[in-house]
């Protein structure tokens, strides 16, 4: 096969052995990228560098500005995005191409930095919860998590155990809910409009469930430190349930119409294969890492609130290529299925919020009927609750992976600093390296299975 | 589903009664030919209509009133507070079968003004002035 | 074969590191998600082939998608119909009045004190007989972020957020409510806010 990639120029390859030359190409990138770099590979394949004299020693190239260059044409630079539909947002990538191989992608962020970080450090601890809806807008209820665990984690407090089932009940949901966003809109960008449609239906009674327990079907301001805002409604369990069961269904036939799809499969089998030792080393997260065959969840590694009562399984993929990576996040909605069903059916009764008149505001009608209660109100109100001292670094396993919080406390009722750590930044750094190689049309499969949402990234 | 045999016959039986103008009011005024109980009708004159053939989202329709078959009226804010709630399946009660309770101080219903430019609303202060201009060629008593 | 080749590679590399980094301390719920796996066999590799050469992947997934030309379109048109909300739905914000018509607020201003927005802004004087009220109670619409914190601070349900989210406007002015504007839409949607919070009495 090196012969035939030899005896023929790239162009020609591309119309008929495609795979052929992904092959090859691969196997250049894994010389390229892997820790035994030789300089001794073929010259005269389109895709190695220049290795002549003078050309920059490998290990000396400035990883900031691509400057790979083609012995015999010059390259293209051309912009993807930010209007691009299939960027998903604001992603403006400086793609450096060859017809239409991409040599280096550069991706530019910021087109939505909102400064959140630093909005935070200037409101109190409940004023700063509304602001992790808005990171990554598709998982709302899991970024109000990572917030919230942080905080209780400096005041050491714990919610109450029915809180902590509804937080997974819903955090769950929240996992469907992106994994929806991601598989289908990848789905669409490949090529295919259907199962957009059927699972997006999904996502509408999934949305009505949000408005249902919080009052709005996006930014839900539900999960607050110390519990939950309200307790689920009555008659919410019996409709997720009966959502439940209409969604494996519908689940099923996405699969069927995309798994084995032969042109689902051609463009995604091989594409943007990520070994697992530079996954570990970019710092991917989430279905990133476990497409890769990295044994690391959150839930299982260091179990927050009630993930330690629940049975789930977690799958991990074999060859870091985008399928793999399609199919953990179809398996994880199954799983995330499976953990509702069990929140559901052991859903303690008792408080939703921690009893703490300092942290949790009383209840309207104690309020009512109570001049403490109505104090506490005043003061949780307008001054918020003082946080000791101290600094957490607090990790939930959002929908795309690790979602971190570095919080720290000078000890008054707004915190000092806030690090966010969102998953999508890490796999976004990684876009130059995996994307080498690939046409341009898989630069889209690729932004699909990185799971791209802007509000987390630029923060 | 709204296939079941019920909803056609409704609109069969419904359509032999009157059939020009039933058939053409119906697809005017609703986008589509359905069948369902007249549930009751609003101060404006929209009717609310309901057939649990339908699943839920669908069995509850408004048909607007509308000036003429050829002047649409359809704006989703012309539905009143008393059946926004029926509307939006808050609620099975109509305002029929359990009245809101009155206050003097309710208001008519107003659809969404903001098209209409000598309608719409003005954001105006709601406080006296805190500087006090004065003309500076008088003199200060 | 280049295929399996190249995965033969990846894996061999990828589970080196999983078992020296992070293989060993972690329980075992872990499984490989179903990648349908390489051709081994004979009866794999003439399966395969038989799904290659007749399509029949492409065939099931027709059949899926044909079945969904029986089922009933899922299409909720619109203005005539409404999907569904709850009691809970946080909308265009209202000022209520308690039943004698007296307006609510009290100028307590814990809704602009927990504003994350600050899209709230209320000044206060005595008024003739001696009560505490606002004489500017202003929102910014096009600030506010729909938290619901107003609601759920104020200590005599005064300012709610309705059930009326179709207040689209023309102009971004037209989004600065002032006190009368606020108190005109408590008027006017008053009737299903009382049934709202009524209804939602239990949780709050």
């Amino acid at each position: 096969m090196f012969g035939i990639a030899k005896r023929f120029p790239c162009s020609q390859l591309q119309l008929g052995t495609r795979c052929i030359f992904r092959w090859t190409a691969g196997a250049d990138l894994e010389k390229a990228m892997g820790p035994e770099q030789d300089q001794g590979y073929r010259r005269d394949h389109p895709l190695t560098y220049d290795t002549s004299e003078t050309a920059i020693p490998e290990n000396e190239i400035d990883m900031s500005v691509p400057q790979y260059k083609c012995p015999d044409e010059r390259l293209l630079t051309m912009n993807f995005g930010p209007q691009h539909p299939a960027a998903h947002g604001v992603l403006r990538l400086m793609l450096q191409t060859k017809g239409e191989q991409v040599f280096a992608a550069d991706p530019h962020i910021g087109l939505l930095h909102r400064g959140t970080e630093k909005l935070i450090e200037y409101k109190t601890y409940t004023q700063a919860m509304p602001y992790f809806d808005r990171l990554d807008y598709v998982s709302m209820m899991y970024n109000e998590w990572g917030f919230c665990l942080a905080v209780e984690r400096l005041l050491g407090i714990e919610a109450p155990i029915r809180a902590q089932y509804i937080r997974v009940l819903m955090g769950e949901m929240t996992r469907i809910l992106n994994h929806i966003m991601a598989v289908t809109t990848h789905i669409l960008d490949v090529g295919a409009t259907t199962p957009f449609l059927w699972l997006f239906e999904e996502r509408e009674k999934m949305m009505e469930f949000y408005e249902r327990v919080s009052g709005a079907r996006l930014h839900a301001a539900y999960f607050r430190v110390g519990g939950v805002s309200q307790d689920l409604p009555i008659g919410f369990l019996d409709d997720v349930y009966d959502w439940m069961k209409t969604f494996s269904e519908r689940l099923d036939d996405v699969e069927e119409l995309v798994t084995y799809n032969r042109i689902w499969r051609s463009r995604t089998v091989g594409i943007c294969p990520i070994t697992l030792d530079n996954a570990i080393s970019w710092g991917m997260s989430g279905v990133m890492i476990r497409g890769s065959g990295g044994r690391w969840d959150l839930r299982k590694s260091q179990p927050y609130d009630a993930y330690s009562l629940v049975d789930f399984d977690v799958p991990v993929g074999r060859h870091g290529d985008v399928y793999d990576r399609y199919m953990c996040r179809m398996e994880e909605m199954r799983q995330s299925l499976r953990i509702m069903h069990q929140c559901m059916n052991d859903m303690p009764e008792g408080d939703i919020k921690i009893d703490d008149a300092k942290i949790s505001p009383p209840s309207r009608h104690e309020m009512k009927n109570s001049m403490e209660a109505l104090i506490h109100q005043f003061k949780f109100y307008t001054q918020g609750f003082q946080v000791p001292p101290g600094s957490t670094y607090t990790v939930v396993e959002a929908p795309k992976g690790e979602f971190g919080v570095y919080l720290v406390s000078d000890g008054s009722s707004k915190p000092y600093r806030c690090k966010i750590r969102p998953p999508g930044f890490y796999h976004l750094g990684a876009m130059k390296d995996v994307a080498r190689g690939f046409y341009i049309a898989d630069i889209v499969a690729i932004i699909g299975t990185m799971d791209l949402v802007f509000g987390e990234v630029d923060r | 589903m709204a296939g079941n045999i019920g909803t056609f016959v409704g609109f069969f039986k419904k359509m032999a009664s009157a059939p020009l103008y039933y058939t053409v009011n119906k697809y005017v005024n609703c986008n589509e030919f359905r069948y369902g109980t007249l549930v009751g009708t609003d101060d404006n004159g929209n009717e609310y209509y309901e057939n649990n053939d339908y699943f839920l989202g669908r069995n509850r329709w408004i048909q607007y009133k509308n000036p003429n078959w050829f002047i649409l009226h359809s704006d989703a804010s012309d539905i009143p507070a008393e059946w926004h709630a029926w509307m939006h399946y808050m609620t099975d009660d109509t305002p029929i079968t359990k009245p809101p309770a009155e206050r003097k101080f309710h208001m008519e219903h107003r659809p969404n003004m903001s098209p209409i430019f000598k309608e719409r609303y003005t954001p105006s202060t709601t406080t006296k002035p805190k500087i006090q201009s004065w003309s500076p060629a008088q003199p200060k008593e | 074969m280049f295929r399996v080749l190249q995965r033969v590679n990846l894996t061999a590399r990828g589970s080196n590191v999983s078992k020296r980094a992070m293989g060993s301390y972690y329980p075992a719920n872990y499984h490989d998600s179903e990648v349908p796996e390489e051709a081994k066999t004979l009866s794999h590799v003439s399966e395969q082939n038989f799904t290659t050469i007749f399509g029949m992947e492409m065939l099931r997934g027709s059949a899926v998608l044909f079945s969904y030309f029986f089922r009933e379109p899922v299409t909720i048109s619109y203005p005539w119909e409404k999907g569904p909300l709850s009691p809970r739905f946080r909308g265009e914000h209202a000022l209520r009045r308690y039943p004698n018509g007296e307006e609510r607020c009290i100028a307590c201003k814990l809704c602009e004190a927990i504003c994350p927005a600050q899209a709230i802004t209320i000044e206060a004087e005595e008024r003739e007989d001696g009560s505490r009220r606002t004489t500017r109670y202003d929102i910014d619409m096009t600030k506010c972020i729909f938290c619901g914190f107003c609601q759920e601070a104020c200590p005599v349900d005064a300012i709610v957020e309705g059930p009326n989210f179709e207040y689209a406007t023309r102009t971004h002015e037209e989004l600065l409510y002032n006190k009368e504007k606020l108190l005109n839409n408590g008027d006017r949607w008053e009737k299903e806010i009382a049934a709202n919070i009524d209804a939602d009495y239990l949780y709050r």
